[in-house]
């Protein structure tokens, strides 16, 4: 799997637009590319359309509710899956070359390797997510709210 | 004895002093180590491995990754991970204080920050000096311990940063 998969299977751009978003009380970005909407928890729900928190994903333990939360969809096939985060923060441009690999030995990991990159700001990490791998996993151990 | 054969004698005995020194220097093969505190106890890495030995500065958790890889670091504009030894080798999880350091290290062409509870010194001691380490130490250590030395009446366990890494490869999932 090559990042190319996640920006549509062409070459990176010289820059990026990242969707920044703070879930489980950490600072991620995605590609806006591969944001298909977004939406309420409760508009999710209703559509009947599957997503995940990130602690369910990764496996943080129980949190909070569900309802009132922020839901990203993302482009799979023709069905609809999301992630919901705690609050959208910002569309920031980056410049592709800006952007660092997951270092070692992190990327050793599998849980790791659903950020397939780390960027600055300010004085914040921003992890990137893999919305191709976490598809991938979601396949493999999906969380509905029906 | 005239003056003469005096003189000899002292520059004589001065070459044979000399020579004993210049023989105690190649004797005294000298390695460059870095001591740090895990908890109560001392430990070393070559000095060849560590980089640099940065302040404790907050890390960046990621999602997933092993516990005693708490989080990464921003060095100087390059993303480093940082391994914790006292969560890898099972000991006692420590507050973080302003001894705090984060031992940048490097082998076989890879690095990574090594969190540990202190830096105590930085010192040349003498090859001889480090015996084999005991066996009755901790399975999980024993595998990354190359010997053992005395340091102001104390022991240091001297750990091969090389061994840690390439486990960190054999834990590839």
């Amino acid at each position: 799997m090559t990042n190319d998969e996640t920006t549509g299977g062409g070459a990176l751009p010289p820059e990026m637009d990242l969707l920044m978003f703070t879930a489980a009380g950490l600072k991620m970005a995605v590609d806006t590319f591969g944001v298909d909407c977004i939406m309420s928890s409760e508009e999710a729900q209703q559509l009947g359309v599957s997503f995940s928190t990130l602690n369910e994903i990764f496996g943080f333990g129980k949190e909070g509710s569900r309802a009132e939360k922020t839901v990203l969809l993302y482009k799979t096939g023709n069905e609809a899956r999301g992630i919901s985060v705690d609050g959208l923060d910002a569309i920031m441009t980056v410049p592709t070359g800006a952007i660092q690999p997951l270092p070692w030995p992190l990327s050793n990991f599998a849980g790791p390797r659903l950020f397939w990159g780390i960027v600055q700001r300010g004085s914040d990490l921003v992890l990137l997510i893999d919305l191709y791998r976490l598809n991938v996993l979601k396949s493999c151990n999906a969380v509905t709210t029906a | 004895m005239d003056d003469r054969r005096r003189n000899d004698l002292i520059i004589e005995e001065l070459r044979r002093r000399k020579r004993k020194e210049a023989t105690v220097d190649v004797e005294a093969e000298s390695l460059k180590i870095v001591i740090f505190r895990l908890g109560d106890g001392l430990y070393a890495f070559p000095g060849a491995d560590v980089k640099e030995i940065l302040p404790f500065t907050d890390m960046s958790p990621v999602p997933g990754a092993p516990d005693f890889i708490p989080g990464v670091i921003n060095n100087r504009g390059d993303i480093e991970s940082v391994i914790s030894l006292n969560k890898y080798l099972g000991l006692p999880d420590s507050n973080r204080t302003a001894a705090s350091r984060i031992a940048m290290a490097s082998k076989a062409g890879v690095r990574s920050g090594v969190l540990v509870d202190a830096v105590v010194d930085v010192a040349d001691v003498p090859l001889d000096s480090i015996k084999p380490p005991l066996s009755t130490l901790d399975p999980a250590i024993k595998e990354l311990v190359t010997g053992e030395m005395m340091y102001n009446g104390r022991t240091v366990v001297m750990l091969d940063i090389g061994r840690l890494f390439e486990k960190l490869v054999v834990h590839d999932e």
